[in-house]
């Protein structure tokens, strides 16, 4: 089971209101490479895993993954909290608040809500491993692409963080890989 | 590691000293430094939990930049917050340390060192709780009222 700690896994206070940054960040929750589709398609994927490394990385990262969701949800919550009628119609998200209000709902960057398909999972742990590997580096390189879009420091901040998180998460996955590659036969 | 001097500190802890001089206050929370030795595995590079928090990374040999950003500066801004990011530094040590157990479960040096931050992390929790209320639903520092619904919670700006 989980149990919830009260408290992100890196501090997030974000002073400024930004609705194009909440926009665009979006995408690392509801995204194909997001956060929430990393986490479900790691703790899905977990059950079909060979051996014990396997079945505790999967649980390990899907969990971690989990605290990201927070992550990126609380940055969001933040950049559009004290945002005005105004600004959210400047900012082209109308559409949006018609349907949510201020509320939280996992979309991509363009507004494509999250949908299932994004938990790639085959019971194969070679091509179920290799898919989490390129999702991490997808991943990593949205969050390049976020860091080119903002310059305010408390937004910086969290990302650089998480991006780091996408390139350690990738290297377990790629030594739990290379030695399934080795070792498991079907 | 003492706790017993920070503990003593936080007894002694003055709001108006602390704002007055938070320079100083950060330089004297020594108890928070600890070198961290990654000897074996694939990682045998030195990073302490303070450096690799900021970072997001505890191995050095794997950590790769983006262009020139640099990790940012965590700064607090008064006692609460200084204990809480110190936690979530040692939590974040167990978090990143557990994935490379998990692919290497024998490697002792960093089990001990898991064991290290985890005992670390411990007797902070609990001086933490006893101060500021429970961080998860089992801490035991609710004998009297009920205060795990307290505001802020973990998505509400803290400052």
């Amino acid at each position: 089971m989980w149990k919830y700690v009260k408290s992100l896994e890196y501090p997030i206070n974000i002073k400024k209101k930004d609705l194009r940054m909440a926009k665009y960040l979006i995408t690392q929750y509801g995204g194909s490479n997001g956060e929430l589709a990393a986490a479900w398609r790691y703790l899905n994927q977990r059950y079909t895993m060979p051996d014990d490394k396997g079945k505790a990385l999967l649980t390990d990262i899907g969990t971690e993954e989990l605290a990201h969701v927070e992550m990126i949800s609380t940055m969001i919550y933040q950049l559009m909290k004290d945002a005005t009628i105004d600004e959210i119609k400047k900012a082209g998200l109308e559409g949006n608040y018609a349907e949510h209000g201020k509320a939280l709902y996992p979309t991509d960057a363009n507004g494509v809500p999250f949908t299932v398909t994004y938990f790639a999972t085959t019971g194969d742990p070679l091509a179920d491993i290799s898919e989490d590997m390129a999702a991490e580096q997808k991943a990593r390189a949205v969050y390049e692409n976020l860091l080119d879009l903002t310059d305010d420091p408390d937004v910086i901040g969290p990302l650089l963080f998480l991006r780091q998180r996408e390139i350690i998460h990738f290297t377990r996955f790629k030594e739990l890989y290379e030695e399934y590659e080795k070792n498991v036969t079907k | 590691m003492n706790f017993n001097d920070y503990f003593n500190y936080i007894n002694g802890y003055n709001d108006m000293n602390y704002m007055t001089n938070p320079n100083q206050m950060i330089e004297d929370l020594n108890y928070q430094k600890q070198i961290i030795n990654i000897p074996s595995g694939q990682n045998k590079k030195n990073i302490d939990s303070e450096e690799g928090f900021k970072r997001g990374n505890m191995f050095q040999n794997l950590y790769k930049g983006y262009k020139n950003y640099k990790p940012s500066k965590l700064t607090a801004s008064n006692e609460k917050e200084d204990m809480l990011m110190q936690i979530q530094e040692y939590s974040f040590a167990l978090i990143d340390l557990n994935l490379y157990l998990d692919m290497y479960p024998n490697d002792k040096d960093t089990l001990n060192l898991f064991n290290t931050y985890l005992n670390n992390k411990k007797g902070l929790v609990d001086m933490y709780e006893e101060k500021y209320g429970p961080l998860t639903i089992d801490s035991n520092d609710q004998k009297n009222n009920w205060k795990w619904s307290k505001s802020p919670w973990p998505w509400e700006v803290q400052r």
